[in-house]
């Protein structure tokens, strides 16, 4: 596949037009999962686990049956058996089927608190709930396992008996309780360590935290009198979960329809079914359709957090401060299934600095949590915050500046990369010099307790396939249809990719979400990878009508195709040029040359650019509470190009507040026999806009040559540095080194005191 | 258990309806009366995302009956335009950005309507503190801060 | 994977596309054998990059005389 040759000017693309389904969102009109009702509609409720691992004897329904009111009750009985099943997701890995179903309902087992056991579906909510209270379970307890080292540990509580614990390219073994291995290795990293000047060796934990998107899942379930399925739900990916509903319900899939409603956050967290295939039977069962809605409770006990972790690393360095080895050993929470952030965790925990010796082993750890899912970046928050802690250790006891430092040892392209090919065009020194330049970083700091720290961060993202329609309509407006959610306006972005490929105006083009009938298959809003893997695909598809419409003008003109000349929009006779269309007045004359024009393409780009950014915070520290304010934050990061730079900003202060949460407050508290105690956004407390101070974007763009426009992903690096950012910023001001995550005032305030003692 | 009957005015309607006494103003809004802008995030006071403005006070639906709501005056989302005209603070948090997936949108934009009636020129550090109640999980709260200064601005200048 | 080449970094293979290779590299190195294609497919949690791009067709993706080939590990994404 070849680079694209990106224009000089650009008309479109670096503008900022208003969203065309922003109106609806002001008003209040947009409708999101539940927002949705048909009529005659049921309301369906889980029951859930309320023990953290053990294992079904018997489920007695008799009581919630005959409750007033209801309509159907299931447990996994009414679901199919299904044999293993995975699903290929290309470089975005493989998914068990057979783990996602039992995720849904289980079966034999409960593997964590709240884990769904019935449903009920009744004339309301109300009644649903109460009875499904009435449904009757026997358990044997089981003793539960909460974290990756007692996880790992010898006679640790098992979680799956069948688990083969295997590693990435070497046959299973059984070594570990509960953890598959990953390694990865370059060069030789005794050798690097002998010569290294200073060698530092450092432990780290963090906790489980949660996307926290505000809207929880919701999904409402019509199963036809024909067999054929339709399900209105908030989610990433209506493909997704269309696939995982045939697979897990045994039906072929074109026999579902899910039509994506609008989705109120996701960040990774609504990429697969949970209650969904539970609507659809409850809805088989009483003949209606079925809404269930998860609240917040269920929301944070059930549904996919984000990794704890423990990391282990080793940094050499010579005096000079080039980087000589490290060695870095990651173990990642799965929870209550196999398959969670190790490989994009360990991958990215070095990738930004040229090293020549490097062992990297990542572990996959089951607990019992729920199964843990993406959250913007999988896995590389916890492994930034360790190695970009070390190294602003290494910075000072070598006494460099740590701009310069990583500047000495920056990526750059070509470079090779840990997993073995060259690094694609990267913008990782430019990012570094804009910080040494900005205004920020010269400033004085001013104050006690005060301290500023940088932290360097990497994310890959991906292309994946991606659908597109275009039509044009006879007045020249153009109807875009995508088969990605918009989850954060993409809408627009793709709107403008288009107008800027057919030369029109983006307000000429409505821009829609298809579902799984009207548009072509495309993999989630994920992984970064909307605005450059659909806009490839929707600049393919413009090429497509702009090819056929200069045929159509070719007829007019009595001319070979040859001769057309195409230029931002209009279509011009090149052998006589009086002769002109704009492309209103020929879209005005398709219906007597031939009939309407539609193009369709469906991409699965391979040129992705990564991501790179650098965060720079200034902070204060209140030495008698440990209370951090953080003052001033400036976030640098490469787009490649910036479609919308207002959306890019967007998620840039996005993505860092989620760090910034991450970095001081957000932690799942699990008791001793592994309930989820903070179950509510009270003590699961996410950053309030008072939290947090104006965080100022700086967009660099190294553009991308594997998109037409330059485009590389920017929705999931801002979340990577803030924590260590944090970290370096409170050692400026205070001195101790935080090696726990989150860095609560409680926490800060015992380092605080060990250290004065 | 029996329904009572409740009368209110929403968004300057005369509106009649029937709900349990256990149903929040919040559930009886989206379920009953279909109005449908104001979310339900949390469903016990910690996302703002069912701000309503009910007799000149700023509420969290969900806290609140749907039977105490009897005789009273409720703005909602809904209420907010006036027709097809936009209040200047949904149109800058249109033309600034202040919203990426919008589900918070609603709650933010009674809660700083509510703001804007009692103090016409807030600064940032007031703003904040107003709007401590509501969380956005994606915008990072920084282009919500400017497009409620701006529509301030706008308000000031149309009184003038 | 050079525990699994007794520790050599680069292996030179013929074969036309990357399955062909994969092939040549069992060849050589029968421990190989069943760990990157399963199931007739490549195998699970692993991904293929050729001349520096994570590639589609994955097996099928062909080859040049000169071409560049990495077995990584899936990476996920939110």
């Amino acid at each position: 596949m070849n680079d694209y040759v990106i224009p000089e000017k650009l008309r479109v693309v670096g503008t900022t037009p208003i969203r065309p389904d922003g109106h609806d969102k002001v008003t209040g009109r947009a409708k999101f999962g539940d927002d949705f009702h048909l009529p005659s509609m049921l309301h369906g409720k889980v029951l859930r686990s309320p023990h953290a691992h053990a294992r079904i004897k018997s489920i007695d329904t008799s009581h919630a049956e005959a409750f007033p009111g209801v309509h159907a009750v299931v447990t996994a009985a009414d679901f199919p058996k299904i044999t293993s099943n995975v699903i290929d997701a290309g470089e975005a890995g493989q998914i068990d089927m057979q783990d996602v179903a039992d995720n849904c309902i289980a079966r034999e087992k409960v593997f964590y608190d709240g884990h769904a056991v019935a449903a009920v579906a009744a004339d309301n909510a109300h009644i649903a709930e109460e009875a499904a209270n009435l449904i009757q379970v026997d358990y044997e307890l089981l003793d539960p396992v909460m974290d990756v080292r007692s996880a790992m540990a010898d006679n640790a509580p098992v979680l799956h008996d069948d688990f083969l614990p295997g590693a990435f390219l070497a046959p299973t073994e059984k070594a570990l309780p509960n953890a598959s291995k990953l390694e990865l290795a370059m060069g030789d990293v005794s050798t690097g360590f002998d010569e290294a000047d200073i060698v530092i060796e450092r432990e780290f934990t963090t906790e489980t935290v949660h996307q926290g998107y505000i809207e929880t899942h919701i999904v409402t379930a019509q199963w036809g009198a024909n067999g054929m399925v339709t399900v209105w739900t908030t989610t990433q990916g209506q493909f997704a979960i269309r696939d995982q509903l045939a697979l897990v319900l045994e039906l072929p899939m074109s026999a579902i329809t899910v039509i994506p409603l609008e989705i109120g956050g996701g960040f990774g967290g609504k990429d697969s079914i949970y209650i969904d295939p539970l609507a659809v039977v409850l809805s088989k069962q009483s003949g209606r359709p079925v809404k269930m809605v998860m609240n917040r409770a269920e929301t944070l006990r059930a549904t996919g957090p984000s990794s704890g972790t423990y990391i282990k690393a080793r940094l050499g360095a010579k005096t000079d401060g080039t980087l000589v080895a490290a060695e870095f050993h990651g173990a990642y929470e799965a929870g209550a299934y196999s398959g969670g952030p190790v490989a994009p965790g360990v991958s990215t925990a070095l990738t930004r600095y040229n090293i020549p010796n490097v062992k990297i082993e990542g572990y996959d750890v089951l607990v019992n949590k729920p199964k843990m899912k993406p959250y913007r970046a999988p896995g590389a928050t916890p492994s930034n915050f360790a190695i970009e802690t070390m190294i602003d250790e290494l910075c000072r006891e070598l006494k460099l500046d740590p701009v310069e430092f990583r500047l000495r040892n920056a990526l750059t392209t070509g470079d090779r990369l840990v997993l073995g090919f060259p690094c694609p065009e990267i913008g990782g020194v430019e990012i570094l010099k804009a910080v040494q330049n900005h205004a920020h970083y010269q400033s004085d700091i001013g104050g006690p307790h005060r301290g500023r720290g940088l932290a360097y961060g990497f994310w890959f993202g991906a292309g994946l396939p991606s659908s597109a329609d275009l039509m044009v309509n006879s007045d020249g407006t153009v109807q875009l249809c995508s088969g990605s959610p918009d989850m954060s306006g993409t809408r627009i972005t793709l709107a403008m990719q288009a107008a800027e490929a057919l030369g029109i105006e983006p307000s000429d083009i409505f821009p829609s979400v298809g579902d799984t009938t009207s548009v072509g298959y495309s993999f989630q809003t994920v992984a970064s990878r909307t605005t450059f893997a659909t806009g490839i695909a929707v600049y393919q598809a413009a090429q497509d009508i702009l090819a056929q419409m200069a045929e159509r003008a070719a007829l007019i003109w009595q001319i070979a195709t040859d001769n057309i000349l195409i230029d931002c929009g209009r279509f011009l006779n090149e052998t006589n040029i009086q002769q002109c269309f704009t492309f209103k007045e020929l879209a005005g004359k398709l219906d007597g040359t031939g009939g309407p024009i539609a193009a369709r393409a469906l991409a699965s780009p391979e040129g992705v650019g990564f991501q790179i950014t650098a965060h720079l915070v200034d902070l204060a520290v209140d030495p008698e509470t440990g209370k951090i304010d953080i003052l001033r934050y400036t976030a640098f990061q490469d787009a490649g190009k910036a479609v919308h730079p207002d959306f890019v900003e967007g998620q840039i202060q996005g993505g860092t507040v989620q760090g910034i949460g991450w970095a001081l407050n957000e932690e799942y508290f699990y008791d001793e026999a592994g309930h989820l105690k903070n179950t509510s956004l009270l003590d699961y407390r996410m950053p309030t806009i008072l939290d947090v101070p104006n965080i100022e974007a700086v967009i660099l763009e190294t553009p991308n040559p594997g998109h037409p426009y330059g485009v590389r992903g920017v929705g999931e690096v801002p979340i990577v540095p803030p924590a260590a950012a944090i970290a370096n910023a409170l050692y400026d001001a205070a001195g101790i080194r935080m090696n726990t995550l989150p860095m609560t005032p409680a926490k800060i305030l015992d380092k605080l005191n060990s250290v004065t003692h | 258990m029996n329904k009572q009957q409740v009368t209110a005015t929403i968004n300057g309607e005369h509106k009649e309806f029937l709900c349990e006494p256990r149903q929040s103003l919040l559930e009886v809004l989206r379920d009953e009366l279909f109005l449908t802008g104001t979310k339900e995030g949390c469903n016990d006071g910690n996302c703002g995302s069912c701000n309503v403005i009910l007799d000149g006070t700023l509420v969290n639906a969900c806290c609140i009956f749907g039977v105490e709501a009897n005789g009273g005056h409720i703005t909602t989302i809904e209420g907010l335009s006036n027709g097809n005209e936009l209040h200047p603070l949904q149109q800058t948090f249109l033309e600034g950005t202040g919203m990426q997936c919008g589900f918070c949108t609603p709650g933010f934009l009674i809660a700083a309507s509510a703001l804007l009636d009692e103090n016409s020129e807030p600064t940032a550090e007031e703003i904040r503190h107003w709007l401590v109640g509501n969380l956005c999980r994606c915008t990072g709260y920084d282009k919500i801060v400017k497009a409620v200064q701006d529509a301030a601005l706008i308000l000031r200048e149309r009184a003038l | 994977m050079r525990e699994l080449t007794g520790g050599t970094e680069k292996v030179a293979v013929d074969g036309d596309n990357v399955r062909e290779a994969i092939r040549a590299l069992e060849s050589l190195y029968p421990n190989l054998a069943g760990l990157l294609i399963q199931n007739d497919q490549l195998g699970k949690g692993i991904a293929v990059a050729v001349d520096g791009r994570i590639v589609r067709r994955g097996l099928y993706e062909p080859l040049r005389s000169d071409s560049e080939i990495h077995f990584i590990p899936a990476l996920g994404a939110g």
